[in-house]
């Protein structure tokens, strides 16, 4: 019994202990943004391998996804004869919830996964401390550039991932379907509002912090080898994918 | 009288329960080579490491010229840390970079060089440790022994007062470790630095050592120069110079 108890404390011990540390990490990320010098070709270099380099599966994604959700709601409103919704809530989903959703776990799992791998490895191999003795403060040359470029593409990446799904939706509805094409459109105008879009981008730019944040804190505290590197990784992409929906649904109850 | 330009006193570490430095004290001269022996695991790295502030002691002291470095502040600490060249086991070359990026980093973040300067001056740096002919290449492209050169000219391109060796010699041929201590001899006479060198490597450290301590069990148990040192009758550090495997050192104590 005593043996549970113990277990059930360290558990929300280190969950405070972790989560402590990232807020700490953090705290010190803010403090090194705006410390002079202010190297923007880190962020641009960055911004080219989580932005441009996730375009393509974005896109691949969010037009299969808005296809399959204009597949599946026409069968559903087909049954009371309001196939003429099917746009809107192509478009309501997207905007409001997967285009924001869906770009964040894409972006999660190929830059943020490469953020935890290669900072990770920089630990362990001593790069990060050669950069300490070299006076190169870390958490400025590696981590600052990654969080804010994150920040900034990954709501770009949504107005892309919101606009393709849209057209992925469109195909399927009015050229599969043969939902009336007038009808479809204009019920998409008049039902989707700009806070819908608004609302969504909020959502994938707290998203993009918290995925890079925790991608660069797992690679920031690898410890052990390969085999840390490894479960860094795994603890990165598995942890920001189950914050970002935890996130989704509290930013999603406050927002709406 | 020796002018000591770092003074380690009573300097302790723990992490979790295990007490690594159980009171240092330690002096090292200046423009001189000081190599720390003893056993792997044994904290020499710690030492090390706090030497450069990359790790606070629980308590203790180390003085730079003067200045207490267990107690600065970051700002304070970099701008010391300016004056360190470290080379690092594996070399730790950032291995995104080219061996040239490598080396000129130092000056590219720190300096105001012209682009024209710091190719030259990397260059000649490149020159002195052997390895021209391997700007354009990556850390994975050279072997250990090259790494470690190219660790060393990163080290020294700032033209540090002090240079810092994690077991310079560890994992290399004897022929390219031979080599390598040549190169940290040279070095040392050609910008008159102060070298501490950690290592197990004993041919080494007598072939360079002005001065040897022996850490062992979280504290110094022999200081001296190299002749002082075979002279000694501890039995600890006749065993680790002799590479024995019978005596007062255990060889499952450490593990």
């Amino acid at each position: 019994m005593n043996k549970i108890i113990e277990r059930i404390g360290k558990t929300f011990i280190d969950f405070f202990v972790e989560a402590g540390k990232m807020l700490l990490l953090l705290i010190e990320v803010i403090k090194q943004t705006f410390k002079p010098p202010i190297k923007l070709e880190r962020i641009f270099i960055q911004m080219e391998f989580i932005g441009v380099k996730s375009l393509f599966v974005v896109i691949l994604v969010s037009t299969f996804t808005g296809m399959v959700l204009a597949l599946q709601s026409y069968t559903g409103f087909r049954r009371f004869s309001a196939e003429s919704m099917v746009g809107a809530i192509v478009a309501l989903s997207l905007c409001r919830e997967l285009g924001p959703v869906l770009t964040s776990i894409m972006v999660t799992a190929r830059a943020g996964s490469a953020m935890a791998a290669e900072i990770g490895t920089m630990r362990v191999t001593e790069q990060i401390d050669a950069l300490t003795v070299m006076a190169v403060n870390p958490v400025k040359y590696l981590i600052v550039p990654r969080i804010i470029a994150s920040i900034l593409v990954v709501p770009i990446l949504t107005i892309i991932s919101d606009y393709t799904g849209i057209v992925g939706g469109y195909i399927v509805g009015v050229k599969l379907l043969h939902i009336n094409e007038g009808v479809y459109i204009n019920r998409t105008i008049d039902l989707l509002e700009m806070s819908d879009i608004f609302n969504g981008l909020f959502k994938s730019i707290v998203f993009a912090l918290l995925l890079s944040l925790i991608g660069c804190y797992k690679g920031y505290y690898t410890k052990g080898g390969a085999r840390g590197v490894g479960k860094a990784t795994t603890e990165a992409v598995v942890l920001a994918c189950v914050v970002i929906f935890v996130a989704d649904y509290v930013l999603t109850s406050f927002l709406f | 009288m020796q002018e000591n330009i770092i003074k380690i006193r009573n300097l302790f570490k723990k992490f979790g329960n295990q007490e690594i430095l159980k009171g240092v004290n330690l002096d090292i001269p200046k423009g001189k080579i000081t190599v720390i022996i003893g056993r792997s695991g044994g904290g020499k790295s710690v030492l090390l490491k706090h030497i450069i502030g990359l790790i606070k002691p629980d308590s203790g002291e180390i003085y730079i010229d003067g200045i207490n470095i267990a107690k600065e502040k970051e700002n304070t600490l970099n701008e010391i840390r300016k004056r360190f060249g470290m080379l690092f086991q594996e070399g730790a070359l950032f291995d995104s970079m080219t061996i040239e990026e490598n080396v000129a980093f130092p000056l590219v973040e720190h300096t105001k060089m012209s682009l024209e300067e710091i190719k030259r001056r990397t260059e000649e740096v490149l020159s002195l440790v052997g390895l021209t002919g391997a700007e354009k290449k990556y850390p994975s492209e050279i072997s250990g022994g090259m790494r470690k050169r190219a660790g060393l000219a990163r080290a020294i391109i700032s033209n540090p007062d002090i240079i810092l060796f994690d077991e310079p010699t560890s994992g290399l041929d004897p022929i390219m470790a031979a080599h390598i201590d040549n190169l940290i001899v040279n070095i040392q006479k050609k910008l008159n630095v102060t070298c501490i060198i950690i290592s197990h490597d004993i041919q080494s450290t007598f072939r360079i050592a002005h001065k040897i301590a022996m850490l062992y069990d979280g504290i110094i148990i022999a200081e001296g120069t190299p002749e002082y040192m075979k002279s000694l009758d501890n039995p600890y550090l006749k065993q680790f110079i002799e590479g024995s495997s019978t005596g007062p050192i255990q060889v499952v104590d450490n593990e």
